[in-house]
């Protein structure tokens, strides 16, 4: 998958790396349509460089707002990212602190 | 949790996107895109208000047909069963039907194709023709000048009477001679048409058709007389056509009346009605003569004189039996015939005839073929129109062959699993080609490489004993 990776893969990766850990978040981060984004997203979490979870219900309760659909990337991802930086060049993302992220 | 409206237009893409997403995760997938929606429209205060926010949310939830479309692609099993229909006889037969529905939908119900049919077989005109000019290269016809006409129209003893016609590029607008309706022997559906007392240049009289008076003029019934404006020129509406009138396809809104000596600007023709028992070959001759007793010095001064009947109903003609064919061909296929060979012939057959119906329906609709074929002034035209109509006729039959080919020869599936065979370096000893076999296992086609000098194609049919390899994997839970 690693040798596969496209540059639209790679810089949706990247973003999530970066602490980018939603859709919406990640397609603001990166300012790419949402019909490139979220097919990015099924490639990458079917070829195991990504995984996604859905929050807990009193998180987003609490917060008022619908629950979200997190990606986090893999051992996986983290090693085809690397792989990808030395072809790729990625834009600048501001990182997101974990804290935050949630 | 705040409550936020989702536009309309935004719900109902959502909701076809969500058609392609594979049952078993499609809840989980509305719920993540309901999810980032309500984020869109609650991070940005004026979403879905204003008209620009709500074409920009359109287009953030058009992309999950996007998403729909890569979950639905990753469903292997729906994938593999689209392709099983999709090479199946039946998914090229179906394609061509869509087509012509297609084609029957834009064309507002095959308009040009039924009053065709209607002006030939229920309104005959024996003795109307168009007047055209054969010019000294090949034969070449052209539209015939108004003065000559004019000139033939008084003189003339073989006609009873001849007008001119110019209709726009566009076919937007049209000016004829003062006896063109009357020639045509059409009435009008309320006022007159034009009279010989009737100036083209003051208060220029026009005669509308049917469609421009219901539509842009309200079906009023008191518009004879008044003035209207079409692009800046002031017209006096003397008559409005009947909604049945046809002419040879084309549809101006605007008919006005044009003089002997304008010089007229589109394309040129001139429509005459012979005199009984007069054949146009007689009437060529007489016609011959007048132009060069009067004109010697004009070029062209051969002319022809083509039936109008004839000009009409020659493509509705020749496409009934296309469409007799098809059917009798589809019949062969899908009836009691049983023989492979006959089969496959009928298949071809009846893909090719039906192709090329559907591209003359689809030239005759939208291409004006008929009005191209007749009048005179726009060879040119009529000339590339047919060029590149039996281009695409031409590739059209060269598809359904190379279709033909790529098909099993008993079953008619598209051939699949493709595999390279041979080396290309080695011509005569190792030719190289490509095999695809029959996906139900009736049989493997090697299809050679171009330069090599072995036959192009090879069909080796399989017997019972590979039925096996070609069985469908049964589903086993480990």
């Amino acid at each position: 998958m690693a040798a596969d990776l496209t540059y639209i893969g790679a810089v949706v990766l990247h973003a999530i790396h970066s602490g980018q850990r939603y859709g919406f978040q990640i397609m603001a981060a990166i300012e790419l349509p949402s019909g490139t984004v979220y097919p990015a997203l099924r490639r990458l979490e079917k070829g195991g460089l990504i995984r996604s979870h859905w929050e807990k219900a009193t998180v987003a309760r609490a917060e008022q707002r619908p629950i979200r659909k997190y990606y986090e990337v893999t051992a996986g991802g983290q090693s085809a990212l690397i792989e990808a930086g030395k072809r790729f060049r990625f834009p600048e993302i501001e990182a997101v602190p974990k804290a935050t992220a949630q | 949790m705040r409550f936020v409206q989702i536009p309309v237009e935004s719900r109902l893409l959502l909701w076809a996107a969500s058609i392609l997403v594979p049952s078993a995760s499609r809840t989980e997938w509305r719920r993540e895109w309901d999810g980032e929606i309500w984020w869109w429209i609650a991070s940005q205060p004026e979403a879905a208000r204003s008209v620009r926010e709500r074409i920009a949310l359109a287009v953030h939830c058009a992309g999950a047909s996007a998403d729909g479309l890569c979950l639905w692609m990753g469903d292997e099993e729906r994938i593999a069963r689209l392709r099983k229909v999709l090479r199946g006889p039946r998914a090229c037969l179906g394609a061509g039907v869509c087509l012509l529905l297609l084609i029957g939908v834009l064309s507002g119900g095959f308009e040009n194709t039924r009053r065709s049919l209607q002006a030939t077989f229920f309104a005959p005109n024996p003795e109307l023709a168009i007047l055209s000019q054969t010019g000294p290269f090949m034969g070449q016809r052209s539209g015939v000048p108004p003065l000559k006409v004019a000139y033939w129209d008084r003189h003339s003893t073989s006609l009873q009477g001849a007008s001119v016609y110019v209709i726009q590029a566009d076919h937007r607008a049209a000016q004829v001679g003062v006896q063109f309706f009357k020639l045509l022997g059409t009435k009008p559906q309320i006022g007159r048409f034009f009279r010989s007392d009737d100036l083209p240049n003051s208060r220029s009289p026009a005669v509308i058709s049917y469609e421009f008076w219901k539509r842009r003029l309200g079906a009023d019934p008191g518009i004879i007389g008044r003035t209207i404006t079409v692009d800046g020129q002031q017209l006096r509406v003397i008559g409005v056509l009947r909604r049945d009138f046809w002419f040879l396809g084309t549809h101006p809104g605007v008919w006005t009346l044009l003089g002997e000596s304008s010089l007229p600007v589109g394309v040129t023709g001139a429509i005459c009605r012979l005199r009984p028992g007069i054949a146009p070959i007689v009437a060529e001759q007489e016609l011959r003569k007048l132009a060069r007793q009067v004109l010697p010095r004009q070029s062209g001064t051969g002319v022809t004189i083509s039936l109008l009947d004839a000009i009409v109903s020659s493509p509705i003609i020749s496409l009934g039996p296309l469409w007799i064919a098809f059917a009798a061909l589809a019949f062969a296929l899908g009836a009691l015939v049983t023989r492979a060979a006959v089969v496959a012939g009928a298949f071809l057959a009846g893909k090719t005839v039906f192709l090329l119906s559907v591209l003359f329906l689809g030239a005759l609709e939208f291409g004006g073929v008929v009005s191209m074929t007749s009048i005179g002034g726009t060879t040119a035209a009529a000339g590339m129109a047919f060029f590149w109509l039996a281009i695409a006729g031409a590739l059209c039959v060269r598809w359904a062959w190379n279709d033909q080919r790529k098909r099993c020869r008993k079953c008619l599936v598209r051939l699949t699993l493709p595999v390279r065979i041979g080396e290309g370096s080695r011509m005569i000893l190792e030719p190289a080609g490509t095999e695809t076999a029959c996906p139900r296992g009736h049989g493997v086609l090697l299809t050679m490489e171009k330069n090599s000098v072995a036959p192009k194609d090879r069909w080796f049919p399989l017997d019972a004993t590979w039925g096996e390899l070609f069985a469908p994997v049964a589903k086993t839970t480990l």
